[in-house]
């Protein structure tokens, strides 16, 4: 579980003619990793691709082709259709598309020919001359187009001319000599020249023939896309699931490019999970003529580049955590997965921020039913499941140690002005939760707690970097115990600072009290081995440093120096990852801030705040239903905006704290995913 | 009572300053991800890990807000 599955190389050899037989065996096992072959020796080369490829390959460009043309996505829901006789249907259904295709496209281009001679004959069309009257002239030039505004004052540049104007277009006749004069004098009319349109005859019949001609190949046009629409509703299931057959057909026609070939033989390598080799023996059993060979990992095998793919093995709700680990990185073959330290310890941070049973309960019943609803997208529904973890710890936090629904407290603080569940039902709940968010004493106790959080994490994360270092070098291990030594010293200081002192034993100072209360107080630091830690300790600077703590680090820095002496330069580095733990409490006053401030403005609507306010601080409903209603709705909103922005950031910070905290202890990453040939499911299948 | 009016101006400040610090760190950094995750999506761990990375200087201001405000009397 904490060690990916560990892989054995394994060579399949055998004469070329049983070459698609293996490949087939291999494909339906999903067993192999292959690793590919470089050619470097001129005797066994790169395998060639089975003789199918090329018309595999052919068919598969046709139906994309055919796709795309039937706007077909791959999210179509492929349904179980008869894909027998592939070639054959592709063929008659590309010829068929094809030709539909290009009658659409000549009508298309049809169309825009259509539309530029309306555009063209418009102007003309108002003018009302027939086109032959603008041509045919010796030493007359008609000045053709559109203008914005009437026309005056012609005379003054062409004192001959016969001008014809209608809306939005102008026709002037005048010798050809003044012309040029002319149109420069009409573009400050806005005028744009035209070119008479080809035809004889009125144009405003060429105009209505033309529309008329429009409307007809429009009709056609839809004709055309009602039948490819037919096509589209009848093949693109089967489009969608040749496409799959056909790349699935390709993955495996091209697979010699990965194998090693001699003129005779062919040689597979690859890496197969150590405990499934036997299945695949027997897969191979059947064939004679092959030869299997296995290596167990660690012979020798793992030069550079040659690094077994890393199958992580955890095992159930834990197995939903692995793409956290694999979003970082990927585990090395032979270092710890992480995951399980993830799937214990991220879903009691995540609670720990958001701490409302209220949320709790609304992530819990969201991530069940929103991981069960896409299922399909192994990711999004992971992480569903991780919200629902998370929520679980949000909700046994909210009611045990915050005592909070909704960010309403169960017991609002004496004198507060609070709305609370306790006068909400009318019914004093009996239980009194140790930790009130918003009041010092219990963010002192939460930000101790994101120490003790701190400890427990960092701790974990060196032990595990001893263990992984063990292996590879005693020098590096020897160092994590160093570090171990420095944090168990940071962790001392704060124990003996925050515990309960002994004199308290006889003594009534409030100060006492409240220590001896505290949440973390009764479950760690008042607790051995904390406990154990002597007090005594050396001033400094107002404050008492343990000669335990002392010793520990000095211990500890020693190991460093000799183990690792530029990690003993940063030290201090590990106290900042210990405060960085603060965030817990931070995220979680915040959110408790928000919540209840959105309670102090909406929460006025819903209930008789008046009857609240005097004794004996009855809840009742606000007499006026309409607030209610609103307030009701109100409250919805605010609280769904709370609880999204709180899951992402309670989300990122827990993240954070494991990649960023954690996994530096131990982690280094960079693994190959295991992925085994034939593991791509057909969709239809997935 | 003047010390406490200037504790208090001490806790806004520290909150105040120290969110600016890592919001200004991470808005560096943030572009720099979004811009490294859109070569290569594979990236997005790490991205996160750099572009959180600030809220350190957030959360010493957070610790050391809280340690003054106790300075003030009972509070």
């Amino acid at each position: 579980m904490l060690r990916p599955e560990p892989m054995a190389r394994v060579l399949v050899a055998g004469p070329k003619d049983e070459l698609e037989r293996v490949i087939e065996s291999l494909y339906a096992l999903e067993l192999v990793h292959l690793v590919d072959h470089r050619a470097d020796d001129p005797e066994i080369t790169i395998g060639k691709p089975l003789a199918r490829a090329s018309a595999v390959s052919e068919d598969l460009v046709k139906l994309r082709s055919i796709a795309s043309i039937l706007t077909v996505e791959e999210a179509e829901e492929p349904e179980d259709v008869a894909v027998s006789d592939l070639r054959a249907q592709v063929m008659t259904l590309d010829v068929n598309l094809r030709e539909q295709d290009e009658a659409r496209k000549k009508i298309e281009a049809l169309l825009q020919d259509l539309d530029r001679r309306i555009e063209g004959l418009g102007p003309f069309a108002s003018l009302g001359l027939a086109l032959d009257a603008y041509r045919g002239y010796d030493s007359i030039e008609p000045v053709v187009g559109r203008v914005r505004e009437t026309v005056r004052g012609l005379d003054a540049v062409a004192p001959e001319h016969e001008i014809v104007q209608a809306e939005s277009a102008l026709a002037v006749f005048v010798p050809k000599e003044r012309a040029d004069a002319v149109r420069e004098f009409l573009a400050p009319f806005g005028f744009s020249p035209t070119d008479v349109p080809e035809g004889e005859g009125d144009p405003a019949e060429l105009l209505a023939r033309a529309k008329a001609d429009r409307e007809k190949w429009v009709a056609r046009r839809a004709e055309v896309e009602e039948r490819i629409a037919k096509l589209r509703n009848r093949y693109a299931k089967f489009v969608v699931k040749a496409e799959d057959q056909l790349q699935v057909e390709i993955e495996k026609a091209e697979a010699p490019l990965r194998f090693a070939t001699s003129e005779h033989s062919f040689v597979i390598d690859g890496w197969v999970p150590a405990s499934r080799i036997a299945r695949l023996k027997e897969a191979f059993a059947a064939m004679p003529a092959i030869y299997l060979e296995t290596l167990e990992a660690g012979h020798g095998h793992e030069s550079e580049g040659e690094k077994p793919p890393v199958l992580l093995r955890n095992r159930g709700p834990a197995r939903r955590f692995e793409f956290l680990t694999n979003l970082y990185s990927t585990p090395q073959h032979d270092e710890a997965d992480p995951t399980a330290f993830m799937f214990l310890l991220f879903p009691v941070f995540f609670g720990l921020m958001i701490g409302d049973a209220g949320y709790g309960i609304v992530m819990i019943i969201l991530g069940f039913t929103l991981s069960a609803k896409f299922r399909k997208m192994k990711e999004l529904s992971d992480l569903m499941r991780v919200v629902l973890y998370g929520g679980f710890f949000a909700y046994i936090f909210g009611m045990l140690l915050y005592g909070e629904i909704f960010g309403i407290p169960f017991h609002a603080p004496e004198g507060s002005g609070e709305v609370d569940w306790t006068a909400i039902l009318g019914y004093n709940i009996p239980y009194s939760p140790p930790i009130h968010k918003l009041e010092s004493v219990g963010v002192i106790d939460l930000l101790l707690l994101s120490v003790v959080a701190s400890s427990i994490h960092l701790g974990l994360g060196y032990v595990v970097g001893f263990a992984n270092e063990w292996k590879h070098s005693k020098r590096h291990a020897f160092a994590k115990i160093g570090w171990l030594l420095i944090l168990i010293g940071f962790l001392a200081f704060f124990a003996v600072l925050a515990r309960t002192p002994d004199w308290c034993a006889t003594s009534t100072d409030p100060g006492c009290g409240i220590a001896s209360h505290r949440v973390v107080n009764q479950l760690f630091f008042d607790q051995p081995p904390l406990a154990w830690i002597p007090a005594e300790g050396l001033a400094f600077g107002g404050m008492t440093l343990p000669y335990f703590m002392l010793g520990s680090i000095i211990a500890g820095a020693g190991i460093l120096i000799v183990a690792e002496p530029m990690g003993a330069m940063e030290i201090i580095s590990l106290l900042a990852n210990m405060m960085s733990y603060t965030r817990l409490a931070g995220v979680a006053v915040a959110k408790g801030a928000v919540a209840l401030a959105f309670n102090t403005m909406f929460l006025p609507l819903i209930i008789n705040e008046e009857l609240f306010l005097t004794p004996p601080h009855l809840v009742q409903l606000n007499p006026n239903i309409a607030f209610v209603i609103l307030g009701f709705i109100l409250m919805f909103l605010a609280h769904a905006m709370v609880l999204i922005l709180g899951a992402i950031s309670a989300g990122i910070q827990s993240i954070r704290l494991n990649y960023v905290e954690f996994f530096l202890k131990f982690f280094k990453g960079g693994g190959i995913l295991f992925s085994p040939f034939g593991a791509r499911k057909s969709k239809a299948e997935a | 009572m003047a010390d406490e009016g200037l504790i208090a101006m001490a806790v806004a400040l520290t909150m105040a300053l120290t969110a600016l610090a890592t919001a200004w760190a991470e808005k560096v950094v943030g572009a720099a991800a979004v811009g490294a995750m859109a070569e290569n999506e594979k990236l997005f761990g790490k991205g996160i890990v750099f572009m959180v990375l600030p809220e350190t200087i957030v959360l010493f201001g957070f610790a050391m807000a809280f340690l003054l405000l106790g300075k003030i009397g009972g509070a």
